[in-house]
């Protein structure tokens, strides 16, 4: 079965935001990589993914988050996730995510961390 | 703008037809048939009562047809007797009834007799002797007797034929000749018809043999060629697993329904009924014949469009998504009404530039419309749809073989020269669309051929679907208003009618529907283009076979006994090489490790961390360390040689069967589910913990929680992957973890393995024809009341630690 996946990307002050809607797994997921490491290429570590259009997400999705932390992170910046759907939010959930990424209710919040605190890990 | 645009070239297209057409299309000396429906019949049957046979009351189909060859004649000797005696025009009224009695019969435009023709299953009527003398006396009138008889009652296989031929003095090369068979001295077959040769005709010499050859040639290979590659693209679109097929299935609705409209009001039957005659059928077949050719048209035109669609390069999914929009029910939106008419607006220029190819070129006539049929015909609905059929190879190349080219072409102008060159070869050598005179031939070609292009590159694919529909009406219109037929029921105004109104409706409608948004479409349509290119795809599936066999050698081969425990489990591998791994070892002192884990992403990166993890967690198995000491080692290995690049979801429990307890641990992987079974109710175990190998730092054992588990008898654990879960049925809908427990809930007294079946079966029924999208892995553990296990459907199974 062949889902849609969207990326739109707008900027709010230095940080990007990379909207992400409809289903990322392993069809849609080379996509969604390709985005984030064009993000980072350019210079932009300052990522804020708004999953409220997010459907669904894979392990293969999920991998992607993790490929490319540590790389924001050591530039400087961060992946934050926000405003994730309950349905997905229980997959980020059961793997732990939590724990490993900063996860904001809104991309609002998620934007203001980055000034208050420069990422994590 | 666009639409003013499309406007002016209509407009353009509209004026130059109408100062050329009357220059050109002379070829038929202003000849229109004289007589309506009724009158030709009555004619037919006055001439088949001539013969001796009573047709009234019979069921009657009528046709006028152009004759080239008599038409070129009489533009060259108008005032010849043969010119004068045979029009151009022909009418041809086939009668038959229900007992499968036929008669055709052939007029001229003015309502002489031309030909009889008798199938009757039983012949009645008068005999003569000199029958067929009599016919050629009826034929040729006054000029009877300047006939030589040259054939005098030779036996054939349809009866006697006399034949007599007459060499108009006037005209060098011309000959008249009468055939006459008669059967038991009663005229079965008569026609009046004549020959002429190439230089009476005004023919231009044929082009050399070596000419001809290589052309024919050129022409065979291109249309094999695009045929090779439509089927080729079929072939490798099944592979991809994009949707072509539902997309041409969808849209075929579109001709299927100008079909319908033809056989509905009796054209397409008129039509079907005089070719199946010719082919020497008559009563239902006709029928039947109709409804194949319709049904190849319709299989030609789903072969290309399915072909076309899987060809479409992400550039131009944007031309394709408003067609995409309507074949799913959208079609109240702007981009549509656009296309619709840009694409008959082209084609009203379009319909002129064989008008101009003739004036540059010094060619004394254009024959543009392939017969005139309409002429008669009570409604035109087919020889609309007929346009769009009979100009195919002009459709392949700018629906298919452009795209196609586009995608695989750099330059844009390389893809469209190459189209209108291939366009030019198959739409200009096998047909005679036009005089003789290559030149002008191929001009036309490459300006239609091109044309089509540009109609599809600003009017898309629909546009490019309805150009024919513009240029039939456009040519139809001119030819009306300019030479007026005799009576309304010969007229082809019908098609203007339609045209015209469609074409309004679509430019209203592009201005007052609102846009769609036509993203989305695109988006899904290139998510069903992309592909691996081929070679690579093969190699990898090389690869894959050799891991999938390596990665089920790693999952067990049977169920271990337990004392105490009932175990079984059930793994459908998705795909080419799965993620899933589960496994029983045996551990010191008594206990057993089971686990079920989910390696992140597939293929052989997959199959080579469920190798590492097997053997990691075999030795550990041995040595049976703590079970977060276990956890903390899989993590840091599997983070190191992931590289963060992908991880592994495991559950894993220690059982010690001799004191019903386990020891649980969850890194990252779906909460199992523990069924009790005093309150037959379901429970979800999470102890907190991340995924192996998501992170190398603390943040891994600092999130780690171990838990321990009482079994009481009856009591039943279930481990499963997230591909249980997530299995998804056509509609999208997840299976979930409230039908899990629920399965559970219904199945757990019945043991492992039958609750392993019939979740298995379940998630099957829900799934329908969906593929299985991840790994399916389960695993229930069941605590048998301290008592062996009974023998029944266990199998002993090697230590596999």
């Amino acid at each position: 079965m062949t889902r849609s996946f969207l990326i739109e990307t707008r900027n709010e002050g230095d940080v990007r935001i990379l909207a992400l809607k409809g289903f990322l797994d392993a069809h849609t997921a080379p996509r969604f990589e390709a985005a984030i490491e064009e993000e980072l290429r350019g210079g932009r570590s300052r990522l804020v993914m708004d999953c409220s259009g997010l459907d669904y997400i894979s392990s293969a999705g999920l991998g992607v988050f993790m490929t490319f932390v540590d790389e924001a992170r050591g530039a400087g910046g961060d992946i934050k996730l926000a405003s994730i759907q309950p349905k997905v939010y229980q997959i980020f959930d059961v793997l732990g995510f939590p724990a490993l990424f900063d996860i904001q209710p809104t991309v609002e919040e998620a934007v203001a961390r980055f000034g208050s605190a420069a990422g994590e890990g | 703008m666009k639409r003013a645009i499309a406007a002016a070239c209509a407009a353009a297209g509209f004026v130059s037809m109408w100062l050329l057409m009357p220059r050109f299309d002379a070829a038929l000396g202003g000849v229109r048939p004289a007589l309506g429906r009724d009158e030709a019949i009555a004619r037919a049957a006055a001439w088949a009562r001539a013969h001796g046979v009573e047709i009234s009351g019979w069921r009657f189909a009528t046709a006028a047809e152009v004759d080239p060859l008599l038409a070129r004649i009489r533009q060259r000797q108008p005032e010849s007797a043969v010119a004068q005696w045979f029009t151009p025009v022909r009418i041809r009224v086939l009668a038959f009834n229900q007992q499968g009695d036929a008669v055709l019969v052939t007029l001229t435009a003015d309502g002489r007799p031309l030909s009889f023709l008798d199938r009757r299953q039983t012949l009645t009527g008068e005999a003569t002797a000199d029958a067929a003398e009599q016919e050629l006396l009826r034929l040729a009138g006054g000029d009877a007797e300047r006939f030589i008889r040259t054939a005098e009652n030779v036996r054939t296989l349809e009866g006697s034929r006399s034949a007599w031929e007459w060499v108009d003095p006037d005209l060098k090369g011309v000959l008249a000749r009468v055939v006459v068979v008669t059967r038991n001295g009663r005229v079965v077959n008569s026609s009046y018809e004549f020959s002429a040769s190439r230089e009476a005709a005004g023919e231009a010499p044929p082009a050399p043999p070596r000419l001809q050859a290589a052309l024919t040639v050129l022409t065979f290979a291109s249309v094999a060629g695009i045929a090779v590659l439509i089927l080729w693209t079929l072939f490798v679109t099944l592979q991809r697993r994009a949707d072509p097929f539902g997309f041409a299935v969808r849209f075929l609705w579109i001709p299927a329904a100008g079909i319908a409209a033809a056989f509905l009001s009796g054209n397409y039957q008129n039509d079907a009924l005089l070719r199946s005659f010719e082919d020497g059928l008559t009563g239902d077949s006709r029928l039947i014949f109709g409804i194949t050719l319709a049904l190849l048209i319709l299989l030609g035109l789903f072969l290309i469009l399915a072909a076309a669609y899987a060809a479409v390069p992400r550039a131009q999914m944007r031309l394709w998504a408003p067609a995409v929009l309507l074949v799913r029910g959208r079609w109240k939106n702007r981009q549509a009404a656009e296309q619709i008419w840009t694409g008959m607006a082209a084609g009203v220029l379009l319909g002129a530039a064989p008008y101009w190819v003739a004036q540059w070129t010094g060619q004394p006539r254009v024959r543009f419309l392939e017969g005139t049929n309409l002429i008669m015909a009570p409604w035109p609905a087919m020889e609309t749809l007929a346009g769009l059929v009979t100009g195919w190879e002009l459709y392949l190349v700018a629906l298919f073989l452009y795209p196609w080219l586009a995608g695989r072409v750099r330059k844009p102008w390389m893809a469209a020269a190459a189209a209108v060159a291939a366009g030019t070869l198959v739409a200009s050598l096998p047909r005679s669309a036009f005089p003789p005179g290559h030149a002008a031939n191929y001009l036309t070609a490459a300006l239609l051929t091109g044309g089509y292009l540009l109609a599809y590159r600003y009017g898309g694919m629909l546009g490019a679907w309805m150009t024919p529909l513009g240029m039939h009406a456009a040519v139809q219109g001119v030819r009306l208003a300019q030479m007026p037929a005799p009576s309304l029921e010969a007229a082809g105004w019908q098609t203007l009618a339609l045209a015209f109104g469609f074409a309004v409706a679509a430019l209203g409608a592009s201005f007052l529907l609102p846009e769609a948004d036509t993203r989305p479409v695109e988006a899904k349509m290139s998510e069903a283009a992309a592909a691996l290119p081929r070679s690579q795809r093969e190699r990898l599936r090389a690869e894959f076979d050799v891991a999938r066999r390596a990665q089920q050698e790693l999952l067990p081969a049977g169920a271990p006994q337990i004392g105490g425990f009932e175990v079984a489990a059930a793994c459908h591998p998705a795909g080419e090489v799965g993620g899933d791994l589960y496994d029983y070892l045996p551990s010191p002192r008594g206990r057993w490790m089971l686990c079920v884990a989910d390696v992140s992403g597939k293929g052989l990166g997959a199959a080579l961390h469920m190798t590492l993890l097997k053997g990691m967690l075999a030795s550990a198995a041995h040595h049976a360390p703590a079970l977060a000491t276990l956890a903390s080692r899989l993590n840091q290995a599997v983070a190191e040689t992931g590289r963060g690049r992908m991880f592994i979801t495991l559950s894993l429990v220690v059982l010690d069967p001799a004191a019903r307890r386990a020891e649980h641990l969850r890194a990252g992987h779906n909460p199992p589910l523990l069924w009790r079974a005093q309150t037959g109710e379901c429970e979800w175990r999470r102890p907190r913990g991340i995924g192996l190998g998501l992170t190398a730092g603390p943040a891994f054992a600092a999130n780690l929680e171990t838990e321990t588990i009482e079994f009481a008898p009856g009591d039943m654990m279930v481990l499963y992957s997230d591909g249980v879960t997530e299995d998804m049925n056509p509609e999208g809908e997840l299976f979930g973890e409230q039908r899990l427990a629920e399965l559970v809930r219904r199945h757990a007294s019945e043991g492992p393995r039958r609750l392993a079946g019939a979740i298995m079966e379940e998630a099957r029924a829900f799934r329908r024809e969906s593929e299985l999208h991840d790994d399916w892995t389960l695993l229930a553990v069941q605590c048998t009341s301290g008592s062996v296990p009974e023998e029944e459907g266990l199998k002993e199974t090697g230590d596999k630690g």
